[in-house]
């Protein structure tokens, strides 16, 4: 039982890995080609942020059924791939919000983006700082980081006025 | 002697920060009325739920969340007496915001698996409400929580789990993941 959990969660892995570069190539639409950047960009985005989201939170427990070896090697894995995607998550989101503060219009579905891209900002920080992730983060992300802290809380100073809350 | 003090100033910016975090803290117990208006949607109608009523209660969700973080922020930069109690509230309200939360997201999953042809965009509910439930598991684990919890919400935590648990066996067929073993190609031997 615990050996098809384990091959479950092994094969879950690999096609996370497969969505993951899906979820980067989808990130990298902002600073691509930011003047083409449309709503329906950022909502591909979004759907696939929420499935690797979910996809993850399905192989932790897989994974976590375990034990043994296995389990550990497979908790690496998964925790290298944690890192990954909240890295690209912080990279995507940080590039939606950059482009779209610069239009001289904000687009309509604005202020859902800022909502949802601040929750993400967010979360990819708590994520990022626990100390079981720390070996897995690559130097570039340091800079990233600090960078997405300052969009954090530039966005949170300007949040009443950008969501409406008075 | 002229002395030079910022403390006017800086404790007028912690008065306006005060101030602005308390009247958040207001604005978003209204929230957490339209939010719990929501999530009893399911229980109330069942039959009357559809997507437009699902989006609805993830918009609400959606501003609820991010008004805690803007709050949280906003009560970490408070200096005075007043933050011990801000926090108090704060944290009272997270509570009841994550409880509230699980609360629907259980309901709306409940009343979709019953449905005896599941309609357009339950792969999509399954998709987000596996993270709500998870995400509303591990905050409310927190020991910062445990004394304000109230009953119901520690039966609705358990119910959560198994329903957590059964998704999850279940999720490859209801989120179209396919086959594991189709999700690779198989070694040869």
């Amino acid at each position: 039982m615990n050996n098809e959990n384990d091959q479950t969660a092994e094969r879950f892995l690999v096609a996370l890995e497969g969505w993951v570069q899906e979820l980067m190539a989808l990130s990298q639409l902002p600073l691509a080609n930011p003047t083409k950047l449309n709503f329906e960009d950022y909502t591909k985005f979004r759907d696939k942020k929420e499935e690797c989201l979910s996809f993850m939170v399905i192989i932790e427990r897989r994974i976590g059924q375990g034990g043994g070896e296995r389990k550990e090697r497979l908790t690496e894995q998964f925790d290298r791939l944690v890192v990954a995607i909240w890295s690209i998550l912080m990279q995507g989101s940080f590039g939606f919000l950059t482009v779209l503060c610069e239009r001289a219009q904000l687009p309509i579905g604005t202020q859902h983006v800022f909502e949802q891209e601040l929750k993400t900002l967010y979360e990819a920080e708590k994520a990022l700082e626990q100390d079981r992730y720390q070996n897995f983060l690559p130097a570039s992300m340091v800079e990233q980081r600090e960078k997405a802290k300052q969009i954090l809380n530039i966005t949170i100073e300007k949040a009443p006025k950008l969501l409406k809350m008075g | 002697m002229k002395t030079v003090s910022n403390t006017g100033a800086k404790s007028k910016l912690n008065n306006n920060t005060d101030q602005t975090a308390g009247e958040f803290l207001v604005i978003l117990e209204q929230r957490l009325q339209d939010l719990s208006a929501l999530s009893r949607l399911p229980k109330e109608n069942p039959d009357g739920v559809n997507f437009p009523k699902y989006s609805q209660f993830r918009d609400m969700m959606g501003e609820c969340l991010s008004f805690l973080i803007i709050i949280e922020r906003r009560i970490d930069q408070i200096e005075d007496v007043r933050k011990d109690k801000l926090k108090q509230l704060f944290d009272n309200l997270e509570a009841r915001i994550w409880s509230t939360l699980m609360e629907g997201s259980l309901s709306f999953l409940s009343v979709i698996c019953e449905r005896e042809y599941l309609p357009i965009g339950t792969r999509h509910v399954f998709v987000q409400e596996i993270k709500t439930l998870h995400d509303a598991d591990k905050v409310l684990k927190q020991e910062k929580f445990q004394n304000i919890l109230e009953e119901s919400t520690l039966e609705q935590r358990e119910k959560a789990e198994l329903i957590l648990n059964e998704i999850i066996d279940r999720a490859p067929e209801l989120l179209n993941l396919g086959d594991p073993s189709n999700l690779v190609d198989e070694p040869h031997s």
